[in-house]
């Protein structure tokens, strides 16, 4: 029953604790749920690649228009994060990532490969579970920085934007990460506000000074546990959404299905689909669909 | 447990806060065809701190993706700059590229409007700049 109960945490904890990466075309803004770790582990790392296609946009009226057949945008990302124990409630992470981008716009290709932004940050579990509560969660509290070595696209010389990887600007993010876990089901919320510092930067003859917004996505969801093939297996389903308060809002919601497996307690693969086209309204964003393959692994557990 | 969260994702994509993008939206139609339907050459008028006026002439509807324009001048042009900015996203473009017709015209190429949103053209002409705003879908 133990045993079974350690899996079950960890297939959940696997789930979830990925690199779900989001990314506003423009600017490379993006929220990233950090790496988090069982307390049966002293380290974890994740290797996820991602593939991204730009559908369509949305308009400040909240009208959407889909791309037709001459235009593209598709983002192939890969990222790689590191967790460790430091205590029994703290633990501390970073990640890195690599992009590769193409587009099509009038009749001109473009692709380009960059390395993204990288963070680092600590997480501290407020809210422990050392005996079975059967509606208290188990609360994380996280805090992420994120330095700009990713290009910004105020720096991109490309003629259609594509070597553009970051934000270009330091950032600081708050996660507050709530998990309940049933014999059979759990459900999961996460909530991130991420701050970004001002820049200034020189277009055309001008001088300004950017200032991005502040982005906040919530995230709730919840996953079914079965077997296939004796292994066990978590279907997941969650929905939020994702804003930021840029000069134009920007407005989208994000609703990811996933099927997560693990074949031995140490190691956990991740399937999954997000779509930003299903839930409205939405405002000034760019809509994706992407698909996402995580694999982690545990050491010291 | 599990029709309930079923039944709340179907809920949410017919009847959520708003329209799902997936369900109501438009398709964007060939470049080609949008900037033919345009026939007739629009034109905006700048004015330059009030000491002289020009014109921009479209010579394709601006849309997302490559354009390109006519800048015509009521005064002699001795020095021409133009540039593009997205102010929302704090980014410009690459560099233009000018011709020169006249004294008193311009040809901007290269005008690459890369994504959607609002834009701001600015032109600088002997030293006095004007500008004109767009939106892109």
């Amino acid at each position: 029953m133990k045993l079974g109960y350690s899996i079950l945490s960890t297939v959940i904890l696997f789930s979830i604790a990925g690199t779900r990466v989001y990314a506003a075309a423009c600017c490379v803004t993006s929220s990233s749920m950090p790496a988090l770790i069982t307390e049966y582990a002293r380290a974890q790392t994740a290797l996820s690649t991602a593939y991204s296609s730009a559908i369509g946009t949305s308009s400040s009226s909240g009208s959407s228009l889909f791309f037709g057949d001459e235009r593209d945008e598709n983002v192939f990302k890969t990222r790689v994060s590191q967790a460790l124990t430091v205590s029994d409630r703290w633990q501390i992470h970073a990640s890195f990532e690599i992009l590769r981008r193409s587009k099509r716009l009038s009749n001109q290709r473009e692709k380009s490969w960059a390395l993204g932004d990288t963070t680092v940050g600590a997480s501290y579990e407020l809210v422990p579970e050392f005996t079975y509560h059967l509606i208290r969660p188990r609360v994380f509290l996280i805090a992420t920085a994120i330095t700009p070595t990713g290009k910004s696209i105020a720096d991109d010389t490309s003629l259609l934007a594509t070597s553009a990887s970051g934000t270009g600007s330091w950032g600081f993010s708050g996660s507050l990460h709530a998990l309940k876990t049933w014999t059979r089901w759990d459900l999961v919320f996460t909530a991130q506000h991420t701050r970004y510092l001002s820049q200034k930067r020189t277009i055309g003859r001008r001088e300004v000074r950017y200032r991005p917004g502040a982005l906040t996505v919530l995230d709730i969801g919840g996953g079914a546990h079965t077997s296939l093939f004796n292994v066990p297996t978590r279907l997941g389903l969650s929905t939020g959404p994702e804003w930021q308060a840029t000069p134009l809002r920007r407005l989208v919601w994000n609703t990811e299905a996933s099927l997560a497996v693990t074949p031995t307690q140490n190691w956990s693969t991740t399937l999954s689909y997000l779509d930003q086209t299903l839930l409205g309204p939405t405002y000034n964003s760019t809509l994706q669909r992407s698909i996402r393959l995580l694999l982690s692994k545990r050491f010291g557990g | 447990m599990k029709f309930l969260l079923l039944a709340l994702f179907v809920v949410l994509i017919s009847n959520g806060c708003g329209v799902s993008p997936l369900l109501q939206h438009e398709k964007e139609k060939k470049a080609s065809s949008e900037r033919t339907a345009g026939a007739v050459q629009p034109f905006t008028t700048l004015d330059f701190n009030s000491r002289f006026t020009g014109r921009v002439y479209w010579l394709e509807n601006p849309l997302v993706g490559k354009a390109s324009f006519r800048f015509v001048s009521a005064e002699p042009i001795r020095e021409f700059d133009a540039w593009a900015e997205m102010p929302d996203m704090g980014h410009g473009t690459t560099p233009f590229s000018f011709r020169k017709i006249t004294d008193l015209e311009f040809v901007v190429d290269d005008v690459w409007f890369t994504m959607s949103g609002r834009w701001v053209v600015y032109i600088e002409v002997n030293g006095s700049a004007s500008s004109l705003e767009i939106s892109l879908q």
